[in-house]
């Protein structure tokens, strides 16, 4: 008997558990000020701050990154077992609760990262790059006759387009689940086969 | 089928809410330590200079501790070679890629000529390195030492137009920064 699987399902689940672990060491995007002054490592799963030397994270972002965490492991889980048995009765409920989810966290992660850099520029005047390379020049706090320049640089790393990807497959999983809702048996369209030749009927 | 659905939406509501709730639970004492850290307090009060300190500035207060190991001069090139001994006082490590400034008498305030780098330094966190500082002088300062100044080997000065590159970032001042004893000869 052959088994019936949604490849772009077992892919995503995959992909998806091995992007979780991936981002817990590198981020998705990275904001440097200077030569190692501040940095920040930026992703739905792991957020970490670099400032003069010591790493810290914020505990309210660490506690949203938790969430996405577990969210992702439990997508990822979710598609694997419903790209195992995509024919089950279940499998529907499997495929709708995962296969959104990265594709909207996802957006959800630019969109913020994009207005926060806008936010930081318009309300602190201080600019920022979504993605690229400037310099920011602004006065001494403690004097007017100091001027300080400095390179910002952002950049999305690898890890991202990592989760791209995963979103990208889940929405594929969906799409080929069509495959398994026009045959019950999950197998694809196999003609009948002819009825037997009754030799010597003649 | 309702069950996987209803199973479903309670991991979710679990995963959603215990880690927010985990945190304020921790913070409830310090809802500001959600956003704003200790770590994050601590470089501010230790980290970085007080707007208090403004007036009388002093290399050693920014720059760690700075002692004049070694200074030589050229007469011919009218060229000063002072070598610094520099401790870096930061948890992290700095490189200085560009320093420059012009140099003038304090007490006469004529421009004396330009100081600059002599090489690129990355002083790692804590240690000491020797950083070399070249200074030039004009034919009208050699003649203000041997007229104002004769028989000193250092004087006050006043740097102005000062650049300087640290870790990436440039400084630019039209400030006068004043620096006792700086060895001339």
């Amino acid at each position: 008997m052959r088994l019936a699987i949604n490849w772009f399902g077992l892919a995503c689940g995959i992909m998806t558990i091995a992007m979780v672990i991936v981002t817990l060491f590198y981020p998705w995007w990275q904001l440097r000020v200077g030569d190692n002054l501040v940095t920040a490592n930026v992703s739905l799963l792991n957020t970490n701050f670099k400032v003069l030397g010591t790493v810290f994270t914020v505990p309210l972002i660490y506690a949203v990154n938790v969430t996405c965490t577990l969210m992702f492991l439990l997508v990822g889980v979710t598609m694997l077992v419903y790209s195992i048995f995509p024919s089950k009765p279940y499998s529907k409920q499997l495929l709708d609760f995962a296969y959104k989810k990265p594709l909207f966290m996802l957006i959800g992660f630019v969109f913020v990262l994009f207005v926060f850099t806008l936010l930081v520029q318009v309300v602190v005047r201080f600019n920022i790059p979504f993605v690229g390379s400037v310099t920011s020049t602004f006065n001494l706090p403690f004097t007017q006759r100091a001027t300080v320049s400095v390179v910002i640089s952002a950049e999305f790393y690898w890890p991202f387009w990592l989760a791209v990807a995963v979103a990208v497959l889940c929405i594929a999983a969906r799409v080929y689940h069509r495959r398994f809702a026009t045959t019950k048996l999950g197998f694809a369209h196999v003609p009948p086969p002819p009825p037997p030749v009754e030799l010597g009927a003649q | 089928m309702d069950k996987v659905r209803l199973v479903l939406a309670v991991v979710t509501m679990a995963i959603t809410v215990s880690p927010i709730a985990g945190v304020l639970l921790i913070y409830r004492d310090n809802l500001l330590g959600l956003v704003f850290p200790d770590e994050l307090r601590n470089i501010i009060n230790e980290g970085i200079p007080s707007s208090e300190i403004n007036e009388g500035i002093s290399f050693s207060d920014t720059l760690g501790n700075i002692s004049l190991i070694d200074s030589s001069y050229d007469p011919a090139s009218r060229t000063v070679v002072l070598t610094f001994k520099v401790t870096n006082p930061f948890d992290f490590a700095i490189s200085v890629s560009a320093f420059s400034a012009d140099v003038h008498c304090a007490a006469h305030n004529m421009r004396m000529g330009y100081i600059t780098l002599g090489n690129e330094v990355q002083i790692e966190a804590g240690a000491t390195s020797t950083v070399t500082i070249l200074g030039r002088w004009t034919e009208a300062a050699v003649k203000h030492f041997e007229t104002f100044h004769a028989g000193e080997r250092s004087i006050d000065v006043e740097l102005t137009g000062l650049n300087l590159t640290v870790n990436g970032v440039t400084i630019q001042s039209t400030e006068n920064i004043r620096v006792p004893s700086f060895p001339v000869s």
